[in-house]
């Protein structure tokens, strides 16, 4: 395939196998390279489409294509990406290729594991930017295997337990997500079913007839107000999002078949943001995970939830998520203040970093639940942003992990002294954690809030609650650095500690940059992703009476 | 240049500044303090120039404004906005910045981490500016998080030092009755923390009152409803369609005046929140001088006058009531302190007090003004307070306690006569700039009392008990250091006054203590919009009154107290210590508030429920350590959310051991098992 | 007229193909044996040939040439030849191969014909047929006591099931004085008493005990366990696929809707179907000997076949989806589960038995062997994009299709839940290998570097796993099959 999306899939996924098959002497050493020569394909892309789209705002797809799979069930490779599936795509590719550097000398079976990691790139790729629903399900389980691996072999002292748990948790959550796709493939008449769309979707293409996704439109009246379009029956998500009032219309087990699959969908997404209650595989996978694996986890494969959920939960359950959506904000809301608070009574600053993240992506769920173009676009940036600023504290804590061989927090203290660049580099991802102005952190969290406290409703009440995760995040965050970094040097050993080398350097400095660039000047992200918002924003709110 | 581009040409150099001392290697730290220096003196400079252009006329300017988020229901922009309150604003902090960069050249000389200072200071001043010189409310927060970023690097800026309890040198150092309360939470590295999250508390509310402000906006359907003018507008249209919270209407103005308030509340170190600012005094001296004395703990006030449109009654008589109890409170505190920064630490939050106090007293009867003069005035004797505090640290080597100091007049004159003319100025003595603000803060408290009568009195009489005992403690203050004789030897045989440019820095700050001719014209009254209604000149002959005789009581008991009766070889001080001694111990035990917090916040919600939530999360800790590999966990943990789901999982493993019972391999049970089961479904089939 | 016998050609050269073997293994000199098996599987080649041709007929009321019959002898003799091959990769240096090899392709030969089988003789013909070879590859490695064990289990267990199907086929017989089915059909179709279901329901018991459905699956865990994983393969694939085919072949003639409405029936079958795979998913998370893991996975996937087949029911041949989905899910199973336990036929030789600790550091020792046994274990939990992943779409496209057009099939959709359920749960089962051969570090010093695999055994793995992946991504395949049987 030639187009340059699905080379973000297939060129990992090569070079994985070629990583494989890399003979014994130099493997080693040249496996790390194609890694990082994979993570860089995602990468460029991913940054290639967000300038496009913040240089031309737009709500459509780009870079598409689309290769037949299997006719007879409509299902196809078709990938594209819209400004959401670009930010995932450039940051799933940056965290690829940093944490293979943090990973850079690692010494037990090197050529497996970097093959895993590319594997699981390709993987989380394929789900950034498929438009397949089939496909999107096929990746989204994919992933779990070199998860499995990569915890269960690199990992710490209950690596075994983690991983199991991992797999079996998160499997568990999407089983549901395949009855729904047949559930909604079995509902689909054979030849295709007729919906109206509004006139705003539809595209005169000259020459030719106007269409909608490529399907033939024709005008139901004469003022060409509505339009009827024949879909298909395939899993190509834009064609399923036409057909959502059929959905509301069906029974499944006695609820609405929109409502199961929303559920569905939200089960299998919820548990990898990971929102309270679903949330406990991720303390046992984070901490027992290898430094790396932990960035990726942290970096992108959190953010798989939320990106299921504005890509087929809200676009094909419309009027469910707008029906849930208070429910959702509460739940959000508790995701935040719980994980803090967890935060707030770790020892362990790994699992302390990991609790950080469950109350961190409470504000993506909260800016997306809240239905306003500033809620929604904040929680992507949120999701962008902490994907970076959690990636570093991950990195940080693996640097003190590596000198210290423990991650107790009462183990440490006035590192500054020693170690002066790593403990500046912590301040500022902590402060970028703690949602400090003029870093990251700050940009999604305030969208999120605004658009709670704009949201109307019970989300001001939601949002006003949400606030006091911001003096608890300080206090969890800021007491790490505190017990790491400053006061008197508790331990004298820890007085010969090397600071940062130029290879964690190398790792963290990007992010650094980054966390700065957005905080200060978050415009062209946000333009970025606006369009795509808020057009997901006008269906949602279309399917309201 | 416009006044627009001088504004942002004086935000953006200390911020250029930051970036390049940041790069310097630690060990150019006098290059790094002079090239500082330098530049926020062209700074100040240039804000005389903006002074010079925007105060006459009196009118505000906006400058060049940027959108920084779209977001198509509204808009959040970045932008210059000057007006006289903000231009003369900038001008005292940029020119306390230089003074205090220069004098802190000399008070760092030789310390290790003194290269670090200057960049930090200039962050700090980049976003104090910030502060004052947006354009909107958003901005404005943005900035004031930075301030507070700026004040926790300069609190721990001596990260390494440990907690008071176990640091011997502190316990040399400090007098035998000075009792320390919580010395073992009393390190730089702990202060800043608790600055920090304090602060948070009140920024949380700032958040909430943002929120509301958009929501209001957005509701009248405005575009950018955080810019100054636009909430003018939100603050005029008395009626909002819906509403915020559960309020509406003013209600809902109100609700957004509080938030804001709140995060003043914790900035300026108002009661409850002021715990963390005494604390703040961990960090050097020279930073405390500006960031914990004279400009930061202030932004609190100037943003409260900033928005005042947004403060309808209900919210004002909070402010007021705030206000006059934290003046109170700090005062009574700071009169027992025998740490000579923690006196004025505490002469710092109840000078606050006193500004809120006035802010509470409403634009009509001039308490915007008076707030606002205060603050100015304040903010230059108090600077040059602390900077006097620390030639005298320095001199007595890290000696802070009053009960061993004494008598340096003598060996520094010019540290003497400078801080007398503060402590005079603080105190409220006539023609000092004190005297003239203070007498026009108690001029609008009275005016607002009378006019609205009832509990309005109960600001204005705290103010006068806060004056009444300001000039009671900073003169106790004084004559404990520099009159009579040398308590203690060993600290203070080798003392001397500052060097050269330091001394400089003293004496340039030391003419603003005196009522210069600005603040008799009446072009500050005019600058700052102060009113001229008749019925206010009454107030202002009464307070004009009053004040002259709480100054005189006070300043009168100190001198006889602490100067004169000791003279005569009676120690009135531990008698009156004596006779009024549930006071002085309250006061010393900081009226328990600084317990109180510990407890509440860091006992019970830091540890207590965080520890309850993890173990409900994740199971007891011995679980999470002793995990085996089927993560086998004690009965106890299913109740964690956790365990819980780990029963479940066990809970399939046990359903498939008895399921495996009947697979133990044992035929007959098999067929016994087979013929049963299928019987029985058969039967079934065929009933139905 | 006379049968044509022609259609017979397959099985015919099968026949011939196990005599040569007999032949080869007496005269044949020991160090030459393992020619015998290449003779086998050349003869499955020579099969195929005519059995690709789909020329279809009867052969009197004995045999039925039909759809299924097409589709079911190339998978069959696949599968044989697959066998043969893994069985001399694995035992060709043995003794008593030939014995093996012979047994196999006498399965093989009872497996076309209980898939032919068109009236209850041939039926029990078949069955018998499979069940003899099974016993003597479920014994086979005499002296070994497990083995024996095993065997032993098999026969009894087998006896008791074949004494019953026989007990309902004199019944049928005496109630309708006909064999074939579908001169039962007729017969029953006219009306008749209750008992006539029962005799039928025990005349399929038989067929049930081959498919290991719930009650009858007892033997599957011990048998598994005892017997070596070539023979385990051969006994736990073959009649699977014949089983299936007999059952749609009764069920569509034999059971007319007069007699007991389609709703009923699949209900019942629908039932005995659930119970299969959650009992199977339940109790192998309890299992600490991969080989019993793979037992209990066998029940829960002809659990799974099962439901499939619930979903013909009323619709019968007519509607050829349920039967394909049926057919795909075998054929995705039979690969995988063959490439299994072709690994764990290595590890069990190298190591002694397939127990869990016994399977440390399996990942170390023989990475390449460890990653095939893990693509397999995913298949077979229904991991995509493998083929176990597809054969569950199909059976789930049934009963969801089935569950939600008609209103009294509605319990499918729930049979559909728990078939996802219990896929999670069993995923977890599959796990556990996992993590012995590939999680648990080796035991301590790592073995010296192991033997290259045998030709045989890695053409094995590799055919298999091509097909698992293959058929993971052929989705129009149940289109194909469809229209295969279709005719």
């Amino acid at each position: 395939m030639s187009d340059t999306l699905s080379s973000c899939v297939l060129v990992p996924l090569l070079l994985g196998a070629l990583a494989l098959l890399l003979p014994a002497g130099a493997g080693p050493r040249l496996a790390r390279w194609l890694a990082l020569l994979g993570s860089m394909v995602p990468l460029v892309t991913g940054l290639a489409a967000l300038v496009d789209f913040a240089r031309h705002p737009g709500a459509d797809f780009r870079l598409l294509a689309s290769v037949p799979w299997s006719r007879a069930i409509g299902a196809a490779w078709t990938v594209g990406v819209d400004g959401i599936g670009a930010a995932m795509l450039a940051l799933s590719g940056l965290v690829a290729a940093i944490a293979t550097i943090s990973a850079w000398h690692e010494t037990r079976h090197p050529r497996a594991y970097h093959a895993l990691v590319l594997l699981l790139l390709a993987a989380m790729n394929g789900v950034f930017v498929t438009l397949d629903l089939l496909v999107f399900y096929v990746c989204w389980e994919v992933m779990l295997v070199p998860m499995l691996a990569l915890i269960g072999v690199w990992g710490g002292e209950q690596r075994r337990y983690a991983a199991l748990k991992f797999f079996v948790f998160t499997l568990a959550g999407s089983v549901l997500m395949l009855v729904l796709l047949l559930a909604l493939w079995n509902r689909t008449p054979a030849d295709g079913r007729q919906v109206k769309v509004a006139d705003s979707l539809v595209t005169s293409s000259q020459p030719g007839p106007p269409t909608v996704y490529g399907l033939t439109a024709v005008p139901l009246d004469n003022q060409h107000k509505e339009w009827i379009v024949t879909v298909p029956r395939d899993f190509d998500l834009r064609h399923l999002a036409l057909q959502w009032r059929s959905w509301e219309g069906e029974r499944f087990l006695g609820i609405s078949l929109a409502a199961f699959g929303f559920l569905a969908l939200l089960l299998a997404c919820l548990v990898k943001v990971p929102a309270v209650p679903l949330h406990t595989w991720l303390p046992h996978a984070h901490v027992q995970a290898p430094t790396a694996v932990s960035v990726l986890l942290a970096g992108i494969l959190l953010k798989l939830g939320v990106f299921g959920l504005y890509r087929v939960a809200w676009p094909l359950f419309p009027l469910q998520a707008v029906t849930h959506g208070p429910a959702l904000g509460v739940l959000a809301v508790i995701g935040i203040l719980w994980g803090a608070w967890v935060a707030l009574g770790q020892q362990d600053c790994k699992r302390l970093v990991a609790y950080s993240s469950v109350s961190h992506m409470g504000w993506c769920l909260l800016g997306l639940a809240s239905l306003t173009v500033a809620g929604a676009t904040g929680g992507m940036v949120q999701a962008v942003t902490h994907g970076l600023s959690s990636s570093l504290l991950f990195l940080l804590v693996g640097v003190v992990y590596d000198r210290a061989h423990h991650r107790r927090l009462d183990g440490f203290g006035g590192l500054a002294a020693p170690m002066p660049r790593f403990c500046w580099i912590l301040l500022l991802a902590a402060l970028a954690g703690a949602g400090l102005p003029g870093l990251a952190g700050f940009v999604g969290e305030f969208m999120a809030l605004s658009g709670g406290f704009t949201a109307g409703g019970s989300f001001p009440l939601l949002a006003a609650s949400a606030t006091l995760a911001v003096v608890i995040s300080a206090a969890y965050l800021l007491t790490m650095v505190r017990q790491i970094a400053y006061g008197p040097l508790r331990h004298h050993e820890q007085a010969q500690f090397a600071d940062l080398s130029p290879r964690e350097l190398c790792a963290t400095v990007p992010l650094v940059l980054l966390i700065v660039l957005l905080g200060v000047w978050p415009g062209p992200l946000v333009d970025a992703l606006r369009p795509s918002c808020a057009a997901l924003l006008d269906h949602v709110r279309s399917a309201l009476p | 240049m416009t006044a627009g581009a001088l504004a942002l040409a004086i935000v953006l150099l200390p911020l250029l500044t930051t970036a390049l001392l940041a790069m310097l290697p630690r060990t150019r730290a006098a290059f790094g303090h002079a090239l500082g220096a330098a530049v926020l003196a062209l700074c100040t400079a240039l804000a005389v120039w903006l002074c010079i252009q925007v105060v006459p006329g009196g009118a505000a300017v906006q400058g060049p404004h940027a959108t920084w988020l779209e977001l198509e229901t509204f808009r959040l922009g970045v932008g210059v906005y000057v007006d006289p309150m903000g231009a003369l604003m900038a001008l005292i902090v940029c020119l306390l910045a230089t003074t205090v960069l220069v004098f802190n050249a000399w008070y760092m000389h030789g310390d290790a981490l003194a290269g670090r200072f200057p960049w930090q200071f200039c962050l700090f001043v980049f976003a104090m500016l910030g502060v004052v010189l947006s354009d909107n409310l958003f901005l404005s927060f943005m900035c004031w998080e930075l301030v507070g970023l700026g004040s926790y690097l300069l609190i721990g800026f001596w990260f390494h030092k440990p907690a008071a309890s176990d640091d011997p040198e502190y316990q040399r150092l400090k007098g035998k009755d000075a009792r320390g309360v919580l010395e073992h939470l009393l390190s730089p590295s702990h202060s800043q923390l608790k600055a920090f999250v304090m602060n948070r508390i009140g920024d949380a509310g700032f958040l909430l009152g943002i929120g509301a402000l958009l929501a209001a906006g957005i509701a009248l359907g405005q575009r950018e409803p955080l810019q100054w003018h636009e909430l003018a507008l939100i603050a005029q249209s008395r009626t909002l369609p819906g509403s915020f919270l559960g309020c509406s209407g003013s209600g809902w103005l109100t609700l957004a005046a509080l938030g804001i308030f709140a995060g003043a509340v914790g900035k300026s170190a108002q009661f409850p929140l002021h715990p963390w600012l005494p604390d703040a005094m961990q960090g050097p001296t020279t930073a405390s001088a500006i960031i914990h004395a004279a400009t930061m703990v202030a932004t609190g006030v100037f943003l409260v006058a900033r928005s005042y449109v947004l403060f309808t009654p209900d919210a004002l008589t909070v402010v007021g009531w705030t206000g006059g109890i934290t003046c109170l409170l700090a005062a009574a505190i700071a009169c027992v302190q025998w740490d000579l920064k923690a006196v004025l630490a505490y002469s710092t939050v109840s000078q606050l007090g006193l500004m809120f106090i006035a802010l509470g007293a409403g634009r009509e009867n001039g308490g915007q003004a008076a707030g606002i003069a205060h603050l100015f005035t304040h903010a230059l004797f108090k600077c040059l307070l602390f900077l006097c505090a620390g030639a005298v640290i320095h001199a007595a080597g890290g000696c802070q306690d009053l009960q061993r100091l004494g008598g340096l007049r003598r060996r520094m004159p010019l540290t003497a006569v400078c801080s007398l003319l503060a402590v005079l100025a603080i105190a409220g003595a006539p023609l000092f700039s004190g005297f003239y603000s203070k007498d026009a803060v108690l001029a609008a408290a009275l005016a607002h009392a009378q006019a609205a009568g009832g509990q309005a009195f109960g600001p204005f009489l705290l103010a006068c008990a806060g004056s009444l005992l300001t000039g009671l403690y900073m003169l106790r203050w004084w004559l404990r250091i520099f009159v009579g004789s040398e308590r203690d030897h060993e600290v203070t045989h080798h003392a001397h006054d500052p060097a050269k440019a330091a001394a400089a820095a003293l004496l340039l700050l030391a003419p603003f203590t005196l009522v210069l001719p600005w603040t008799f014209g009446g072009w500050l009254d005019h600058a700052l919009a102060a009113p001229h209604e008749p019925e206010l000149e009454g107030a202002h002959e009464r307070a004009l009154g009053i004040a002259l005789a709480l100054f005189a009581a006070g300043a009168a008991f100190a001198v006889a107290v602490f100067w004169l009766l000791p003279a005569r070889g009676r120690d009135a001080g531990s008698v009156l210590a004596r006779a009024l001694r549930p006071l002085h111990v309250a006061g010393s035990e900081l009226w328990g508030i600084d317990r109180l917090w510990d407890l509440l916040g860091r006992r019970w919600l830091g540890n207590g429920l965080a520890k309850i939530t993890a173990v409900l999360d994740l199971g007891s800790a011995q679980r999470v350590a002793g995990l085996d590999e089927q993560g086998a966990a004690r009965a106890g943990d299913l109740a964690s959310l956790d365990g819980a789901i780990d029963g479940l999982g066990r809970g399939c493993g046990r359903l498939g051991r008895v399921g495996s019972l009947a697979h133990a391999g044992r035929l007959g049970v098999y067929i016994a098992i087979a013929a049963v089961v299928g019987a029985a479904t058969l039967l079934l089939g065929l009933l139905r | 007229m006379t049968p044509d016998l022609l259609l017979l050609r397959p099985e015919g050269v099968l026949a011939g193909g196990l005599l040569l073997v007999l032949l080869a293994d007496l005269l044949l000199p020991p160090h030459r044996r393992g020619l015998a098996s290449w003779l086998g599987v050349l003869a499955c080649g020579l099969a195929l040939l005519p059995a690709a041709t789909a020329a279809t007929g009867t052969i009197g009321s004995m045999l039925a040439i039909d759809a299924l019959v097409t589709l079911a002898r190339p998978a069959i003799l696949f599968a044989t030849a697959l066998l043969l091959l893994a069985g001399h990769g694995e035992h060709g240096r043995e003794r008593d191969h030939g014995a093996f090899t012979s047994a196999v392709l006498g399965l093989g030969l009872g497996a076309l014909v209980t898939a032919a089988a068109a009236s209850l003789i041939t039926l029990l013909l078949g069955v018998e047929l499979m069940s003899l070879c099974g016993y003597v590859l479920a014994a086979w490695r005499g002296g070994d006591r497990r083995a024996a064990e095993a065997g032993m289990k098999y026969v009894l267990f087998g006896g008791v099931a074949t004494g019953l199907s026989l007990f309902g086929m004199s019944h049928v017989y005496g109630l309708t004085g006909h064999l074939d089915f579908a001169g039962i059909g007729s017969v029953l179709a006219t009306g008749m008493p209750l008992p006539a279901v029962a005799a039928l329901a025990l005349a399929a018991v038989g067929l049930l005990y081959k498919l290991s459905i719930v009650p009858f699956h007892f033997y599957a865990p011990d048998v598994y366990q005892g017997a070596p994983a070539i023979p385990v393969a051969a006994i736990g694939v073959l009649p699977k696929l014949a089983a299936t085919a007999a059952l749609v072949r009764l069920l569509a003639l034999a059971a007319p809707a007069s007699l007991v409405t389609p709703a009923a029936l699949s209900f019942a079958i629908t039932g005995a179907a659930v119970a299969s795979f959650l009992l199977a998913s339940f109790t192998a998370l309890a299992q600490r000997d991969a080989k019993r893991i793979v037992a209990f996975s066998a029940i829960g996937h002809a659990g799974t076949v099962l439901l499939a087949v619930a979903c013909m029911p009323g619709a019968g041949l007519r509607d050829p989806g349920a039967v394909a989905a049926a057919a795909f899910y075998l054929a995705g199973y039979a690969v995988a589960n063959l490439g299994a336990l072709v690994c764990l036929a290595v590890f069990e030789r190298e190591r002694g038995a397939s127990t869990l600790p016994l399977l440390a550091g399996a990942m170390r020792q023989r990475p390449w062997l460890t990653a095939a046994l893990c693509l397999f274990l995913f298949s077979l939990a229904g991991l995509p994009p493998l083929a176990g992943f597809a054969g569950k779409w199909g059976v789930l496209r049934q009963a969801l299709g089935l569950g939600l057009s008609l209103p009294d099939r509605s319990y499918l959709l729930w049979a559909a839940l728990a078939l996802v359920a219990s896929t999670a749960i069993s995923a977890w089962a599959y796990l556990l290998i996992i993590r012995a051969a590939v999680l648990l570090p080796a035991p301590a010093a790592p073995e010296a570097a192991s033997p290259r695999l045998p030709i045989a055994t890695v053409a094995v793995l590799l055919l298999c796993a091509i097909a698992t992946v293959g058929l993971g991504l052929w989705f129009d395949g149940f289109g194909s099959i469809a229209r295969v049987l279709g005719g």
